[in-house]
């Protein structure tokens, strides 16, 4: 299969302060990649520069050959590009199925909206059992359950996930991860930025290393969970 | 549809119809004061309609100058009032679109941004004396009926708004709205338009706030950039919105109300410091009822369903 999304030669700033240095990798169509690293790395920031939400200072980001430089965020959206935000970013006086129905808005969110809400109360029966409760009332691991179904509800083609464990018990990161391979099996390509390395290796298919903002390992996920730099660092090993 | 339903539509219409014959029954100067109320719900709610979309208007002062003037200019090439007083709206809107650009501005700086608008507008047309009479003011022809058309006009035109918002409100945009006012980047991230839902309602609040200036001039023989671009106005209508409740259907509408009855009230028995009061009154409210009553009362009720949970 071909790359859904090509990063090249990144680098974008918060103001003055430059936070990625021209960094380049690139996701396979159909698979699960994610990009690790501690606090501060530039992981976020890489998500908010393909989403749209930050311009970018130099590089390129290509999505299914297309260059998104001067794409609106609406239009990378209905292109078929999702962000599900860090910290879950529900809107919390808003009911689950409201929830949902806002994830929906694109024009090509909209139109599979009722199918797509089926599957997504499928993937998570919890989900269903509580669509008219306010979003608020939901338990930590709910709300991200909430936050990653939204953010199916725009029949995407590439997610992007967001520090999805911050915060939740073992048990439910797992749970979420099962969730996760399901989601790639259906044919969504998934990136994910994640400081729980452990699962982010088990389940990804490949990932990027970041550090202070540039990309300094990359790989099989099976080769860099091996990698004594890796265990060292990151799983404590 | 239950009691409540029925009864507030009751209510509404008995309002609505008492409103239509007042000015046949009252005394002029009661009159005067529903119309002013009028002037100033439309006012409000035109601020009401930039908030709704996380934007902020603090140039109405300089929207319902400019609609005066458009309207007044306009009279005198024989178009009909009612096309004048629509030409004040659209004309204020055409020539405000460049500035749509402010709205990409963010919080405090969008909002002083667009408290300089006023200052523009009428520098401009102090600056073209040839066509607008400049600094000594404009005469206005006069129409047939001035009072009791510009009356129904006013009521005609908050009808229309406070049912425009009430529809809008029971909307599926209503959401959208509120993920904006929300979290603006959330909502971005979700394809939710929000530059151009912001600019939408910017325009519709700047169409209103000229056509009220229309309105007024309807009743007037003479005007200038002093009496049409008055900070005044903003006070007034800002602090009928805030109090009556941002984002609301009937907030700004009561908060009007209120306000222009105080104000006048005020204005006749402490002539000199009734804006001292005024501002007194909205730093009380900021202080102890924030989001206006409306929301205070939604507020309350939601804790005293909660306190009625626990026990």
């Amino acid at each position: 299969m071909g790359k859904i999304l090509e990063v090249s030669n990144v680098s974008t700033a918060y103001g003055n302060v430059q936070v990625l240095w021209s960094i380049s990798f690139s996701v396979n169509e159909g698979s699960a990649a994610a990009i690790i690293g501690s606090n501060g790395a530039g992981k976020t920031t890489t998500l908010r520069a393909i989403i749209g939400l930050l311009p970018i200072l130099s590089g390129r980001i290509v999505y299914l050959g297309r260059d998104l430089t001067n794409l609106s965020i609406k239009h990378r959206v209905e292109l078929g590009i999702t962000l599900v935000p860090e910290g879950r970013a529900l809107f919390p006086y808003m009911t689950v199925l409201e929830n949902l129905k806002m994830g929906a808005y694109t024009k090509r969110g909209r139109e599979k909206a009722d199918e797509t809400i089926k599957r997504v109360f499928e993937l998570f029966p919890i989900l269903k059992e509580r669509k008219g409760q306010l979003a608020q009332t939901l338990s930590g691991g709910e709300q991200q359950m909430l936050a990653i179904a939204r953010g199916l509800m725009s029949s995407p083609k590439l997610l992007l996930i967001d520090e999805m464990s911050q915060g939740l018990a073992p048990k439910l990161v797992h749970r979420l991860f099962e969730a996760l391979t399901e989601i790639t099996h259906s044919g969504v390509t998934i990136l994910l930025v994640e400081q729980n390395v452990h699962y982010a290796l088990r389940y990804a298919d490949e990932a990027y290393v970041l550090e202070n903002g540039r990309i300094v390992m990359e790989g099989k996920s099976d080769e860099l969970a091996s990698n004594p730099r890796i265990k060292e660092a990151y799983l404590g090993l | 549809m239950n009691t409540l339903r029925i009864l507030t539509r009751l209510f509404t219409i008995v309002i609505v119809a008492a409103l239509s014959i007042s000015p046949f029954l009252m005394e002029s100067r009661v009159v005067h004061l529903i119309f002013l109320c009028f002037i100033y719900i439309i006012l409000a709610q035109s601020m009401n309609i930039a908030s709704i979309a996380g934007a902020v208007n603090l140039g109405v002062h300089g929207m319902f100058g400019l609609g005066a003037y458009i309207f007044a200019l306009a009279l005198p090439y024989n178009i009909p009032f009612p096309i004048s007083l629509l030409l004040s709206g659209f004309g204020s809107v055409v020539f405000l679109l460049p500035f749509l650009l402010l709205l990409k501005l963010r919080g405090a700086y969008l909002a002083i941004a667009t408290l300089t608008l006023p200052l523009l507008i009428s520098s401009v047309i102090l600056l073209m004396p040839e066509q607008t009479g400049g600094a000594r003011g404009l005469f206005v022809p006069s129409v047939p009926e001035p009072h009791l058309t510009s009356y129904y006009v006013a009521l005609v035109a908050v009808l229309i708004l406070q049912l425009a918002l009430d529809r809008l409100f029971r909307s599926k945009y209503k959401y959208a709205l509120d993920a904006i006012f929300d979290d603006v980047e959330v909502a971005s991230s979700l394809g939710i338009p929000v530059f151009k839902y912001r600019c939408l309602f910017f325009s519709i609040s700047v169409f209103f706030a000229s056509f009220a200036g229309g309105i007024l001039t309807l009743t007037l023989r003479y005007i200038d950039v002093a009496t049409v671009f008055n900070t005044d106005d903003l006070g007034i209508a800002t602090a009928a919105m805030i109090f009556g409740g941002v984002r609301t259907v009937w907030g700004p509408l009561i908060g009007a109300v209120l306000f222009t009855v105080v104000v006048e009230q005020l204005r006749a028995s402490f002539m000199y410091i009734h804006t001292a009061i005024l501002g007194l009154l909205m730093i009380l409210l900021v202080l102890f009822m924030r989001g206006g009553l409306l929301n205070t009362i939604s507020v309350l009720r939601s804790k005293i369903k909660h306190m009625k949970v626990k026990t």
